[in-house]
């Protein structure tokens, strides 16, 4: 079982289903006032800690001090904690002061985007073939999200390690070269604007084992470096990555670095699920690769980001103008550390039983509890849809009474529809006839 | 014996941004069922086939979906024109979808070759003027 980075604040929820209703995958219900997400359905994509009115989602990572544990600490940089400071024209002043806060070195990830598309290229990207069109595996809400929901599509999922973790990787080794240290006394610290990536960092996909020694959420290290970042015209040429690492990490940025594939990219949950939904139909048999962002603007559009998506993208372009096409390369030595060391697991959580009998008879009681609802999908049964609370039922996780329209009309002993009109609230009541 | 799931759908004339939405509901189901992929994807082939053909020849109809443990069984039943020769239609590329159709993409000619190819069995009923109905049958035994 996946121990999920996004937890609920059980004294500031109100059970107001704010957080029901965003959900993607169906994952959360209210009972007895308070939201409880089911392990098995969440995947981390924070959309309820972005809509709850109340902050009562939050997300669980590490603080700074983990830094105490180690004796030599590395930070890895996600281009998008770039695009949070305003008039911010030159990235070193960043990396400045994340070491500053106390790092021995810094390692924006935009670089070992780049060493990626580089070993694509000495490949000849031969991870294209196979099943089609493949699906880019950078986004780790993504992949759950396909675990879950699309498990015919794994076999399309690019089994290849993220930037991120090839970064954490090569920093380890320079920094064992550069401190003389053994890999056990170095802390390599990744600053995530997206709690899917901090799932991803305490229970890697495709790896073995974690490579990322803890993990500090962006917006508490957005709040740090205010502190420490210092206007500077000259501050010391740490930024690794050229232009292609920092395109790389916008929406659409993958696709425009394949020119001569045909490459197509979506971002925004309501999106990815629409176009997973076509590939998945075989409605989508044009594209060779296609690149999927959960969040809006990709991960700009993340939770734990503090500013708008948009607005940092249009930072970023001033951030990326004057850089040079550097192109970090691959180091050979990592060559062969690319390819996943263990496939993805599907997950059948979303399955009613193993036994296909039984999930026709849950299917059919289902159907019969649906007919009875009146379809309006208000969520005061604590559940996103009437759809939703009919299979609850049919689990056994719910009861048919549990419905307000059913509580109203059992209260009022009343069975013809049109004499429960006066005692519903307003949405409830059945149309006038003409 | 186990009753079967019964699903339900109507199919409206010429509304081509509809069609599909039988086909994404079984989908939901079948997979809740626990339903092998392949044949997910089978069933779903079949039905949106069936679907786009009953907005862009037969002025719409009724879909109906029975799933029990042995099969996957799907009657789609319109009133529209019927299918005047079978054999032609059966043909990869035969159509004879409007204009109009085929400016969205549709009436390619691969509707009823594509439904058989996906189904265990298939029977076609038609009658010039009164409608066609069209069986389809997914077995599941093999995979069980």
């Amino acid at each position: 079982m996946i121990k999920h980075s996004v937890y609920l604040d059980t004294e500031k929820c109100t059970g107001c289903t704010t957080c029901v209703k965003v959900c993607p995958t169906e994952a959360i219900r209210v009972f007895r006032s308070k939201a409880v997400i089911k392990d098995d359905f969440c995947i981390d994509c924070g959309r309820c800690v972005k809509s709850c009115p109340h902050h009562a989602m939050v997300v669980k990572a590490d603080s700074l001090d983990r830094m105490e544990d180690y004796e030599y600490n590395v930070a890895l940089v996600p281009s998008a904690l770039f695009g949070q400071f305003r008039n911010l024209t030159d990235a070193n002043i960043v990396l400045e002061g994340i070491l500053a806060l106390g790092f021995d070195d810094v390692f924006d990830v935009a670089a070992a985007s780049e060493m990626i598309l580089d070993h694509w290229h000495k490949t000849g990207f031969e991870f294209l073939d196979g099943e089609k069109p493949k699906l880019t595996s950078c986004c780790p809400v993504t992949i759950r999200l396909i675990a879950l929901r699309f498990p015919d599509l794994i076999d399309n999922v690019v089994d290849h390690i993220s930037p991120i973790e090839l970064a954490a990787m090569v920093a380890r080794k320079e920094a064992m070269e550069k401190s003389g240290l053994p890999a056990d006394k170095i802390g390599i610290c990744y600053i995530s604007p997206c709690p899917g990536e901090v799932t991803r960092v305490k229970q890697p996909i495709g790896l073995d084992e974690p490579v990322i020694d803890y993990v500090v959420p962006l917006n508490e290290m957005y709040l740090q470096l205010l502190n420490t970042m210092k206007h500077s015209d000259s501050p010391r040429q740490l930024l690794r990555t050229g232009k292609t690492g920092f395109n790389w990490s916008r929406s659409g940025g993958i696709c425009a670095t394949l020119e001569e594939y045909d490459a197509m990219a979506a971002d925004g949950m309501v999106n990815v699920i629409a176009i997973l939904e076509d590939i998945e139909d075989g409605k989508m048999t044009e594209a060779a690769i296609v690149e999927l962002d959960c969040c809006t603007q990709s991960c700009f559009g993340s939770c734990l980001c503090t500013e708008n998506p948009y607005t940092a993208k249009m930072r970023m372009k001033k951030i990326v103008l004057p850089l040079e096409d550097v192109r970090n390369t691959m180091p050979e030595e990592f060559a062969d550390k690319v390819q996943w060391a263990k496939p993805l697991e599907e997950s059948n959580a979303t399955r009613f039983s193993e036994n296909i009998g039984e999930a026709l008879r849950i299917q059919a009681e289902a159907d019969r509890v649906l007919k009875t609802l009146p379809s309006f999908d208000c969520g005061s049964c604590g559940a996103p849809s009437c759809s939703a609370f009919a299979d609850d039922v049919a689990l056994g996780l719910a009861e048919e009474g549990d419905c307000i329209y059913n509580i109203i009309k059992k209260m009022r002993n009343c069975d013809k529809e049109d004499e429960l009109d006066e005692f519903l609230p307003p949405p409830f009541r059945r149309p006038l006839s003409e | 014996m186990m009753e079967p799931v019964k699903l339900t759908y109507q199919v409206d004339d010429g509304n081509y941004l509809a069609a599909g939405s039988a086909s994404t509901n079984v989908k939901k189901v079948l997979k809740k069922l626990g339903i092998p992929s392949d044949i997910i994807r089978r069933a779903v082939v079949c039905l949106y086939e069936g679907e786009i053909n009953m907005v862009i020849h037969a002025n719409g109809g009724q879909i109906d979906v029975e799933i029990d443990p042995a099969a996957i069984t799907m009657i789609l039943k319109d009133v529209g024109p019927g299918i005047a020769d079978i054999g032609k239609a059966m043909q990869d590329g035969y159509s004879t979808a409007s204009k109009e159709a085929r400016d969205l993409g549709f009436g390619a000619g691969m509707g009823l070759p594509n439904m058989k190819r996906n189904s265990d069995e298939m029977s076609i009923d038609t009658v010039i003027g009164q409608g066609t109905t069209v069986t389809m049958i997914l077995k599941m035994q093999e995979s069980l």
